[in-house]
């Protein structure tokens, strides 16, 4: 499984990095929106963690780009915001198909749980589907 | 005379009157003299017959004593001599006896029949004889003999009616000439009398049909009487008291004037921008703030006929200013905050428009708007809430990466133990960096709102400068930065508050330190001049841009300069050091060139003497 942790602050990809992989995830870690953008567009990621205050374009923008684009509609994203409850969480749940939106701090057994959960419910779908 | 041509004057009217009656009179006078001659002339005929009655009676008497009966001679005799009519002597079985007519004698005599009147024993007969004269026979009984008596008969002529009026008309000239001249003398004086009076009742008619009197209409007349001398003296008196009336007139329309003047000023005095538009909504007022406004200043003129939309260039494009554009919402109270000239970014106004009270509602009012600029305030919101963003980011940032590091390390179970102090020291720098900006934030708060006063005291400039520099200098000998000092031989000692100028200098040589890549220089500069003291640090770094230059010394302002982010900092630091200046009464300047260095100027006002200190 190979997640894209977009975050620039660099301490927190560290440690989110460090925890995923401990759960034997692929790791890519990206500074800002554009680098993540770029990453998404030429790899192959099944999971994208990504901060929402972000230098450039921030990880709302980057959420309603991947939705718009055939191959990334899909793909299963969780949003980190240190903005709390001045965020819309319903809008980027229900209309941008985002998993969950957690806010910092958070912690990262948790956030580590929900990808694995999300990738397992995956995975289901495409075996039944 | 003026006027109406059917009016007659007074005057006129008076003396016609006058001449109308006095003629009426003057003829009535002469008719009644005409029959005061008729009764004149019959009463002396009258008393002219009885005389001769008596006459010719006692004639007859004294005959008859005589018995000198000749009878008819004496009867031709006295009808000869008194143009009688005819006379005669009828005895007592009525026959004549004598007859002046003779061939009458011997008949029997034929009593006329006519107005009859007695005066004793005469009776007076007045008749129409045949030859239809009028006649007036008079009889009285007469002896004439011893024992017979008869009658004596006597008739004249009763005189026509032209007689007493040839009477009278020889008295014309007196009985009616001269009355009549009397009349007309009387009433040329009675013209010339009334005469003055005429103009003032020219005045008095004209007046008459005035809804108003002003002075112009009454106008003074040729003295000539007491009436026309009353009247000037009105005319005068009225000219002199009415210009209290027009004064009146006068106060009422300056007041009514100055009224509309103080509202003028009243309404050009306000800092909003004052509009009213009629049912068109084209401006029918404008006040001086909204000409400023929209800048126009200095053609108030041409926003008049102007629609509001045009001036506020209001598009039905821009959802904002859709409510005002809406025909359903012109009855109502509306408040829009719009762009200037339709762009937000060129600043903001807030729009009131309401409309006026108007009795007949059908018809869309007209409305009078009430435009603020309130840029200021819109840039005071943003800025409030981009603190607000970005306190909640730095202080929520670290907190994360603390117990995300944590809650790692407590929970992960291998890790190894290099990993593990790394972990813990990342928990470290992010503990005190959290703090730092806490401590940052609170000064910065608590400085602003005054509740840190400063605490000036008499300090060595030159020692707080060392000692600042030495703090520094380890951060810059880690970058092989140069760090060159440059202070006067001679500093003084100044009232200052030691701490915080402390805080500021660390800041900006940190900032320096920070900013400038290795090798490159830093110089601190100092020097007193003009009761300032100036410090100036100086850097070979990697510069501010143009854009970002105002901005720098802006809370939390971070450059988006990636080597700017890529050091840590609140974006507290420069606001503080400000902050710390502007408390001592200095100044704060920033020159820089993006890629060369920058150049941060402190200006502080040299205070020697502790009273004297100006806090902020």
């Amino acid at each position: 499984m190979r997640v894209l942790v977009a975050e620039d602050n660099v301490a927190m990809s560290s440690v989110i990095a460090f925890n995923l992989k401990k759960a034997g995830m692929e790791v890519v870690c990206a500074a800002s929106g554009e680098t993540a953008w770029k990453l998404l567009q030429q790899g192959d990621f099944d999971f994208l963690v990504t901060d929402f205050q972000m230098p450039g374009m921030d990880g709302g923008e980057l959420c309603g780009r991947i939705r718009q684009e055939p191959r990334l509609a899909a793909l299963p994203v969780i949003l980190l915001t240190a903005k709390g409850l001045e965020i819309d969480a319903a809008y980027y749940r229900e209309t941008l198909g985002v998993s969950a939106v957690l806010g910092k701090p958070f912690s990262p057994r948790e956030l580590t749980r929900l990808v694995q959960e999300r990738l397992a419910a995956a995975a289901s779908i495409e075996q039944t589907g | 005379m003026s006027g109406k041509a059917s009016r007659v004057d007074l005057s006129r009217r008076v003396v016609t009157y006058y001449l109308v009656f006095g003629l009426a009179a003057v003829i009535w006078l002469a008719l009644g003299m005409v029959f005061v001659a008729k009764a004149v002339v019959e009463a002396q005929s009258e008393s002219e017959s009885f005389t001769r009655l008596g006459e010719a009676a006692g004639s007859i008497r004294a005959a008859a004593a005589r018995r000198d009966v000749a009878l008819q001679n004496l009867v031709e005799r006295f009808h000869a001599k008194w143009s009688l009519a005819y006379c005669a002597v009828s005895s007592a079985d009525g026959l004549f006896v004598a007859h002046s007519a003779s061939n009458l004698v011997g008949t029997r005599r034929m009593a006329p029949t006519g107005e009859v009147a007695c005066w004793g024993d005469i009776q007076r007969t007045r008749f129409i004889a045949e030859d239809s004269r009028v006649l007036r026979e008079y009889q009285t009984p007469v002896r004439c003999g011893k024992e017979s008596s008869g009658t004596l008969i006597m008739a004249v002529r009763d005189f026509g009616g032209w007689r007493p009026l040839i009477i009278a008309a020889d008295h014309a000239p007196m009985v009616f000439l001269a009355p009549m001249a009397f009349v007309f003398l009387g009433a040329i004086v009675m013209r010339r009398a009334v005469r003055p009076v005429a103009p003032i009742e020219d005045q008095l008619h004209r007046l008459a049909g005035r809804q108003a009197i002003t002075p112009e209409d009454i106008q003074p007349v040729a003295v000539v009487d007491p009436v026309s001398a009353g009247w000037n003296r009105l005319v005068d008196g009225y000219s002199r008291c009415n210009p209290m009336g027009s004064m009146d007139r006068r106060l009422s329309q300056a007041l009514e004037g100055y009224r509309h003047h103080k509202l003028d000023r009243i309404l050009n005095s306000l800092p909003h921008g004052i509009a009213v538009t009629d049912e068109q909504d084209r401006i029918t007022f404008a006040n001086r703030a909204l000409v400023g406004l929209l800048g126009m200043a200095g053609s108030e003129g041409t926003l008049l006929g102007k629609t509001m939309q045009e001036c506020l260039a209001l598009t039905s494009g821009e959802r904002r200013a859709e409510p005002l554009l809406d025909p359903a919402q012109r009855g109502r109270m509306v408040i829009v905050e719009i762009g200037r000239g339709g762009d937000m970014s060129r600043g903001v106004f807030r729009v009131a428009r309401a409309p006026q009270c108007s009795p007949q509602a059908e018809r869309s009012p007209s409305h009078v708007w009430c435009i603020r600029d309130i840029t200021q305030q819109k840039l005071a919101d943003q800025m409030r809430e981009q603190f607000v963003n970005a306190a909640t980011h730095e202080l929520r940032t670290p907190l994360a990466n603390i117990k995300a590091y944590a809650e790692t390390l407590a929970l992960s179970e291998i890790i190894d133990v290099e990993q593990q102090k790394s972990f813990c020291n990342t928990i470290n720098e992010e503990v005190s960096r959290l703090s730092r900006f806490v401590d940052d934030l609170l000064y910065l708060s608590r400085m602003e709102v005054g509740s840190t006063p400063l605490n000036p005291q008499i300090t060595s400039i030159e020692r707080l400068l060392r000692e600042t520099v030495a703090k520094v200098r380890p951060q810059m000998d880690q970058k092989r930065i140069a760090l060159d000092v440059e202070l006067p031989a001679k500093l003084p000692e100044l009232v200052v508050d030691k701490d915080k100028i402390a805080v500021a200098l660390v800041n900006l040589l940190g900032n320096a330190a920070k900013y400038t890549p290795e090798g490159g220089r830093v110089r601190l500069h100092v020097e007193a001049k003009d009761r300032t003291l100036q410090i100036d640090v100086e850097d070979t770094g990697i510069g501010i841009s143009v854009g970002e230059l105002p901005k720098i010394l802006e809370k939390f302002f971070r450059s988006s300069d990636p080597r700017v982010q890529e050091q840590t900092g609140s974006g507290l630091g420069l606001s503080l050091t400000n902050e710390i200046v502007r408390l001592h009464g200095g100044k704060l300047t920033v020159q820089s060139e993006l890629n060369k260095g920058s150049r941060f100027t402190v200006m502080l006002p040299m205070v020697t003497e502790k009273g004297k200190c100006s806090s902020a």
